[in-house]
């Protein structure tokens, strides 16, 4: 099967300073992989240059020019707009499609607000319903629940694991939390801040792609894989000193 | 408001009492209730609202041509690749220009009738709407905004109605605001010299004919105006920005 989004050699500088070199990756399409690292090795870049932007200096990226849509850190939108009119701008769907929807995860009371008024999760949620109800191929999500408390990243993570189930695009997620990782990917790549390059990817079994996601949403991932944790722990500590 | 409200009792008292113990000349510093009465007078029984009317026509056909083109131009000079660099340079040297200097330029070119008047008028209200306009683009289009507009990749219709203008309705208003009080400044300088009609005429006139009572009445209608455009467009300023982030 061919890959969803393959990059080939990805270098970026910026100046004179090295941020990526020669990062190669290849991700399947309808599975969940996540690009894990620490703060600034440029995990961002890497999303914004497979999304266009910003400018490829090196390398290759193929995305077999599918719809890609992207969850940024924080409540993203046009703040001058509702929710409504901004879902509406971003996605090809009817008033009427947006308000079944909306309706059945339960967040219709939300559509008449201006963005400035929704709470970091429920803007969220709103983020990632965009994201998916587009119905693009690749969905690249940028640290999308840093900012959140562990009770909503949890309820956040469901969401996420829900939409994707549903609509079933090829997530590219970055993250420098190794729960969200391990409860959320298929597969993990660790980005290396020494070598600016991807240097170890983990694939993890019986993961969502091969339908058990039960257990994912009702147990922390962190007891299950242990031993991937303690791997990608690791490589983590190993990548700061 | 009531502060302000308070404010301009004291100081309408003031004054109403310096003329009535006749501390300052009453001819030609009328007390407020004369002069509010002489208004309503001339409104009702004189032609004062017909003058407003010509002003004001002016004012708006000047707007007309003035606020879409200040909007297609900083539209244009923010998209278009290097024209903001030959566009830039002529607003920087013109805008601190007093646009009243050009006046006897404009009625060599278009004549004494409501043309120059009319192009005076807007092009005091295009600088300001367009420099206003323009920075407020710019600080768009290097916003996180403008990656949801690449990512999602909006209409043309969309892009300009609901991303560029409605984006920038703070800078945008507030340029409106500058342009149409400078405009009306421009209304009345404008009258007082080419014109038969219009508020800055019956000032110029009255003034002429030692009316000074109604010098007096065409300032407070000028006034009014002058407050009420600064109501209307800061009230939607408020409203704008209370949903910015």
């Amino acid at each position: 099967m061919k890959n969803a989004l393959t990059l080939s050699n990805v270098s970026h500088k910026f100046s004179d300073t090295v941020v990526l070199n020669d990062v190669s990756l290849s991700i399947a399409p309808g599975t969940i992989h996540t690009l894990i690292g620490t703060t600034g090795v440029g995990k961002s870049l890497l999303l914004r240059l497979i999304s266009n932007l910003t400018v490829l200096q090196n390398g290759h990226i193929d995305t077999n020019n599918e719809k890609i849509s992207y969850v940024f850190q924080n409540n993203s939108f046009f703040s001058w707009l509702t929710i409504e009119k901004n879902l509406e701008l971003s996605s090809n769907l009817k008033i009427k499609e947006m308000e079944i929807l909306v309706k059945r995860f339960k967040l219709e009371e939300y559509l008449k607000m201006y963005p400035k008024y929704l709470s970091g999760g429920t803007g969220q949620k709103f983020n990632l319903l965009r994201a998916f109800v587009n119905r693009s191929n690749i969905v690249l999500m940028d640290e999308p629940f840093s900012h959140l408390d562990v009770i909503q990243r949890e309820d956040l993570y469901n969401f996420t694991l829900e939409l994707w189930k549903e609509y079933r695009p090829t997530i590219l997620l970055v993250t420098h939390d190794i729960d969200e990782a391990l409860y959320l990917s298929d597969k993990i790549s660790f980005l290396s801040r020494k070598e600016k390059n991807i240097k170890y990817t983990l694939e993890i079994e019986n993961r969502h792609s091969n339908g058990n996601t039960k257990s994912l949403v009702t147990e922390r991932a962190k007891d299950h894989y242990l031993r991937d944790f303690k791997i990608l722990y690791n490589y983590l500590s190993e990548d700061l000193v | 408001m009531k502060k302000t409200i308070a404010s301009m009792l004291f100081f309408l008292t003031c004054w109403q009492l310096l003329c009535h113990f006749i501390i300052i000349d009453p001819v030609f510093f009328p007390a407020p209730l004369s002069i509010i009465k002489n208004t309503f007078f001339l409104l009702i029984q004189d032609n004062l609202l017909v003058q407003v009317f010509y002003s004001m026509k002016r004012l708006g056909l000047a707007s007309l041509v003035a606020i879409p083109a200040a909007i297609f131009l900083a539209i244009a000079v923010t998209h278009v690749k290097n024209l903001d660099n030959y566009i830039n340079p002529v607003i920087a040297f013109t805008f601190p220009l007093p646009k009243v200097a050009i006046y006897p330029l404009l009625l060599l070119i278009f004549g004494i009738d409501d043309t120059s008047k009319i192009v005076l008028i807007g092009i005091g209200i295009f600088y300001l709407i367009f420099i206003n306009l323009r920075i407020g683009i710019k600080r768009l289009l290097n916003s996180q905004s403008y990656d949801l507009v690449r990512i999602y990749k909006l209409t043309r219709f969309d892009y300009i109605w609901n991303f560029i203008l409605k984006g920038t309705q703070q800078e945008l208003i507030t340029g409106l605001k500058l342009g149409l009080n400078y405009g009306l400044t421009l209304v009345v300088v404008s009258e007082f010299s080419t014109s038969n009609n219009g508020i800055g005429y019956f000032i110029w006139r009255s003034w002429d004919q030692f009316k000074i009572i109604n010098v007096y009445s065409g300032i407070l209608i000028l006034s009014i105006l002058g407050f009420v455009f600064y109501f209307i467009f800061n009230t939607l300023i408020e409203r704008a920005s209370d949903r910015f982030y």
